[in-house]
This record gives C-alpha cells, structure tokens and sequence, in this order.
C-alpha cells in the first residue's frame, strides 16, 4: 500500500438547490487507517460521501482519491473500482437471492475473489440461495460488506454501517472490517453516530461541523491531548480565564469548576494549582465528550 | 453484465409484453375464420360514420392478409407495441430505490456507459416485442388453412420497431429529468396523441407520418418500405437518447 | 487472551492490552518464550484496530516484556527479565494492598480510592515524567 493519502479534500464546497452542504471541508486519511468520519446529521458526511464516490460534483474545491480528482468521471470510475461502498441503504436489490447479487456484483470487478466469497458466506452465515427480501437488517449489511470486500478494494467507504444493528451484528460487522483491513491493509473510512464503535477501532478520525472540519487527526493524539480538570474550591469557584491555549470550556457551578482542555494541560494544571483549589480531580475524556464539546455549540 | 443489469431492471415489462403481445397476435390469426363468417352476413348501412368503419372492416376482412394487416400491424399490435415501448423507456436512475440507486452508481461505469445500457436492453427489448408476434403470426396461419408471407412478417415489424422506438427514446428521456416513474409514460403518451391529432389535421402530411410508418402503411400499400421515414426516426430516436444521456451525465444524486 | 478493552474508559486501549499482558504473565497464563497471538487475529479477536496492537507490542519490547521476532512473532521475554518485572510489580502490589486498607478502614469508598489514585498520577504527570 502506497504511503500518503488515500482520502483528500481540499477547501471543498457544495451547493444544492441554495443550501451549503459543504463549507470549505479539508481532510486528509492516511492509507492504511481505519478513519471514523463523525458529525451531526445534515453536517455534511452523505455529501462528502457522494462526491468522493462521483455521485455529486462539487461546487468548487479539490477532492481525490488514491492521487485522482474525484470530479473527472473518467477518474471516478477507476476510483469506483478500487473502492468497497456499503452506504445508507446498502444497494441490495429486494428481487435477487444472495447468491444472485453476489453473483451479479462479482461481474463487475475483474479482482473479484472467489475464496473470499465463500469465506465471508460462510462468516456471515448468509443463506446463499435466501431471497434479500427475506434477510434481517444485520444480514443485509453483512452481505452489502462481503459485495464490498470482495471484490479487491484499496478502500472501504461506509456510511453508518452499524446503525440500527444489534450488539451481536455490530461485532460482526466490525470484526470483519478490523480483520480485512488487517488483512489487506486496505483504508477504511467510515461515517458513523455510534461513537463508541469508532472508539474502539478508529485509528483516525474526522469531525465535521456545518460543512467544514471541525478536529481531525490521530485518535489516540486527540484523546491524549484532551483532558477534564475538576477542581473544588473553599468557597465559590473563582471567576478566572485561563491564559493557556488549548482550554475549550470553563463551567462554573458553586464550588466546583471545571476545565475541558484540548492541549496544553501542563499549562493549564499550573494555572490552576495557583488558585489554590481544594482539590484537583482528573477524569478521562471519551470521544463523546470530544464530539459534543466540537459540535454542540449553540447555533 | 452492465447489459444484464440493465435488463434486470424491466424484465417484469418485457416479459409480461413477451406473453401478451404473441397470444395476442395468434387470437388475431386464428380468429380470421370467424371474423370472415360474421362478414358474410352483414351488410352495413354506409350512411353513418359507425356503418363506414364497418364497411371498411368488412372490405379488410376480405383477405387474410388484409385482415391480418388491418387487425394487428394497423391497430392492435401497434398500439400494445407503443404502449410497451413507453413503460419499458420509463424508469432509470432517477425513478429507482435508493437501495437500487445506489447499487448502480457505485459501480465502476461511467453514467454514458449505464445509459447507454438501458438505452440497447430497452431497445432490444422492444425489438423483440414487435419481431415476435410477426413470426408469431407466420407460424400459426396454417392452422387456420392460410399463409401470411415470413418478409412482410419482417417487413412490418422493422416498420412498428422504428416507429416504437421513437416513444421508447421520449420515454428514456422524460425518465432522465423526472424522478416520478410515471411522469415520462403520461407526456410521452400526450406526445403520442398530439402527434396523432396532427396526422388526422394535416391528412398524413404526405407520408412523413410516425404512425403511417409504425403501421407500415407504405409497404402494404405496395409502395415498399418507407425508408426516408425510417432512417429519420432512427435519427429521431437516436438524438432523444443521446439527449438523455447527456442529460444524466451531469445529474447530482 | 480473552478480555474485552474498555474504549471509552479514557485509558487507551494499547495500554490496556499491555496490562493484560503483563497480568497474565504475571500469574503464569504466559510464560517466558511462549508466543502471543499475531498481530492481525488478535486485533480480530478484539475487535479494535491492529495499529493499537502493533503499538502495544511496541511498548511491551520497549519494556522489555517481549521480544519481537523479525517474521516469527512476539515473544514472551526471557527469565530474567520476567522476574524483576514480577518482583516490581509484586513489590508495587503489596504497597497498593496496604493503601487501599488503610484507606478503607477510614471509610473511603472504592470509587473514592479510584479518584485519589487518578488525581495523584494527574498531579505526577503535571510535574513532568515521575514514571519509575
């Protein structure tokens, strides 16, 4: 797998029927990475999406993928070719039998490998002769990733693929990303609200707000960097702003304040040792937290 | 594989079509014996507009061949031909499931590629919608003790194919700017008709008629096959579906 | 190695996994020069992302816990090595046993110990690195 970006954006913007998709979103995923793509809905992700995969054109800004520009349709067929799509509705055709689609899919991609059909049938327990009509919610998005995975892809695009998914189908599902990527080193970019499952295999992640990027960058470096600070005073929590960067909140309530920092905790511990708290509490900071304090400002 | 999933998508129609349009073409073959019965015994009262059709129907009835022509290549093979031609034209893209919708774009073709799939499934499909009743009709003339000839059988069915694909090409490029699937059957139907209030106006405008040339008029009429008619409606078709395809290349999903 | 990494927990699951590691040879799951699982079947059997295996058995041969084999695996560390790994960590045990009784006796709650330990290393890091 080639080094650099499979996934970049540049100053991306979309406009549909007056409404601004896209603001201006940069991102760049690196091959190999399992990236979580998170945002509240309407923010942006489906578009992006879209446009990647040449099912939109841009209004104006650069996007690529694997180095070509996802706005040629030339381009965007070969892009399409080396990349997996398991969107929203999972692209299954109610009319077919599992065996059938597959089949069917399969005649598309000359990469398509057999071995692993039969592998993930046998994986997924998917009925090969069952109707798609007849399959539960879990085995549609299992049969939508086998037609994604097997057909030899250099990336992965997901749009909120455990939505909606029991526990038990969600570890399925999950499982057999971490384990093809594993495998492969194929890139896996996925759009997802359940936040906990981007925790628990995204090595990246991106967080776009109302069209443009809000945080992008290492998991593991974001969750180093954020901290929560609770410090409890004598009397009322001093009414103080903190001169270090990288403090995202301040909340004051009687005598407790509490301090939720991106960066920079060494500075902000020491500013907040010489206000002389009581005592100083540190809580570990989880991606929901980094994602509301990101997102859920006030409109 | 595009070609296959192209014709995925209307099997329903062409298949029903594929049943439909032979049986009805046989009824039509093997009814002759009693429709040339029933004529014997009616004379028509020629001072009415009813008793005129009449008149005419019985003239028709008189032959085989003109029976045959009149009933199916004139009226009713025609009209089912069309009808087909339009609901096999409608649908694509814009009118599908998003499951299916998506599916289809995420595959690695160009929109030309996908277009121009459905427009030679669709087409083919509604080749074989008028070639076989026409052969149909051959095969089973024996059993009525009469022969209608495996040329003109062909002959007329070039004729309604040409003029069928011009609603299949209407139909494809309404489908490629409305996203209701039933938006292109009904303008391409009111195109129809309005085209035919025009030919009633203008009398045929001189043999540059759609539905003179659909019902092979020329060639019955012992003028042989109109071909200006029929390379202009291929011309015709062929620039409607290249409008659709263009139209959809540039289409945001 | 059968666990669940806690992800949202705020200890980063790499550093979760190179506890597990160290717990199980500690009490002889794993001794010196048995294997551990693959990189790849064990970020499947996890279920998180094989970087964060890869960075924790990075981590774990930093320490000296295993030693990765060029193209044969990762290996539990000789004995040596194991043994004054499990005598620090045998004598930090028993130093933790007899906080966390005091501390008890006084009437702090679990969850109370649990933030105290949190802070003070909150407090250590902030001086700068105390790790020992």
């Amino acid at each position: 797998m080639a080094d650099g970006f499979v996934i970049e954006t540049t100053d991306l913007h979309k406009r549909y029927d007056g409404v601004e998709a896209l603001r201006g979103l940069t991102l760049a995923v690196p091959a190999g990475s399992i990236c979580g793509f998170l945002g509240r809905t309407g923010a942006g992700k489906t578009t992006t999406i879209k446009i990647l995969l040449g099912m939109a054109a841009p209004t104006s800004g650069r996007a690529a993928v694997f180095g070509l520009p996802a706005d040629s349709p030339a381009a965007s067929v070969d892009i399409r070719r080396r990349t997996g799509f398991v969107g929203d509705d999972k692209g299954l055709y109610d009319a077919m039998t599992v065996r059938g689609i597959v089949r069917h899919t399969a005649s598309f991609y000359p990469k398509w490998n057999r071995e692993m059909e039969e592998r993930y049938l046998r994986r997924f327990e998917l009925p090969a002769e069952r109707g798609i009509k007849g399959l539960s919610r879990g085995m549609r998005t299992k049969l939508a990733m086998l037609l994604a995975i097997c057909r030899g892809a250099d990336l992965l695009v997901l749009d909120e693929p455990t939505t909606g998914l029991d526990p038990a189908a969600t570890e399925d599902v999950l499982q057999a990303l971490v384990g093809h990527a594993a495998e492969q080193g194929t890139t896996v970019f996925f759009s997802s609200h359940q936040l906990g499952d981007v925790e628990q295999i995204a090595d990246h992640v991106v967080i776009i707000d109302r069209g443009r990027t809000a945080v992008a960058g290492s998991l593991d470096d974001l969750k180093q960097g954020y901290r929560r600070i609770q410090l409890v005073f004598d009397g009322d929590a001093p009414a103080y702003t903190f001169q270090t960067k990288g403090v995202e909140r301040v909340k004051r309530s009687g005598r407790v304040m509490t301090v939720l920092s991106s960066a920079g905790i060494d500075g902000v511990l020491g500013e907040a040792r010489a206000l002389n708290p009581v005592s100083t509490d540190s809580t570990p900071v989880t991606l929901k937290d980094i994602f509301l304090d990101t997102v859920a400002v006030e409109d | 594989m595009l070609l296959q999933h192209a014709f995925l998508e209307t099997r329903w129609r062409f298949l029903i079509g594929l049943v439909l349009l032979p049986v009805s073409a046989a009824f039509v073959a093997l009814g002759y014996p009693q429709v040339a019965a029933l004529t014997q015994s009616v004379t028509p009262t020629p001072d009415t507009a009813l008793g005129r059709d009449i008149a005419e129907a019985i003239e028709m009835a008189k032959t085989f061949y003109s029976y045959v022509w009149s009933q199916w290549f004139e009226q009713n093979g025609a009209q089912l031909a069309a009808f087909f031609a339009v609901i096999i034209g409608t649908g694509g893209l814009l009118s599908q499931s998003a499951a299916a919708r998506l599916f289809t774009l995420s595959l690695p073709v160009s929109r030309e590629q996908l277009l121009g799939a459905r427009a030679a499934a669709g087409l083919g499909q509604v080749l074989a919608l008028t070639l076989v009743p026409a052969l149909v009709i051959v095969v089973v003339s024996p059993i009525v003790a009469h022969s209608f000839p495996v040329l003109d059988a062909l002959a007329y069915a070039l004729c309604a194919f040409a003029g069928c694909a011009v609603f299949f090409s209407l139909a494809f490029l309404f489908s490629s700017m409305f996203s209701n699937v039933w938006a292109p059957v009904v303008l391409t139907l009111c195109a129809g008709s309005a085209l035919r209030m025009l030919d009633t106006i203008t009398n045929g405008s001189g043999g540059f008629s759609l539905f003179e040339m659909l019902h092979g008029e020329s060639y019955f009429r012992g003028h042989g096959l109109p071909w200006l008619m029929l390379l202009v409606s291929a011309g015709v078709s062929a620039a409607l579906i290249y409008a659709g395809i263009r139209h959809m290349a540039r289409q945001d999903f | 190695m059968i666990f669940r990494p806690n992800a949202a927990s705020g200890v980063p699951i790499y550093l979760q996994l190179m506890e597990q590691v160290k717990h199980a040879i500690e009490t002889g799951a794993l001794r010196s020069g048995d294997q551990l699982p693959g990189i790849r079947p064990l970020a499947e059997e996890l279920v998180i992302n094989p970087n964060t295996v890869a960075k924790a058995y990075r981590e774990l041969e930093h320490e000296g816990v295993i030693e990765l084999r060029h193209g044969a695996g990762a290996f539990v560390s000789g004995a040596a090595r194991e043994k004054k790994l499990t005598d620090r960590l045998r004598a930090g045990q028993t130093i933790v046993a007899s906080a966390v009784d005091k501390l008890r006796s006084r009437g702090v709650t679990e969850a109370e110990i649990r933030r105290l330990f949190e802070a003070e290393l909150t407090k250590l890091t902030g001086k700068g690195d105390q790790r020992g």
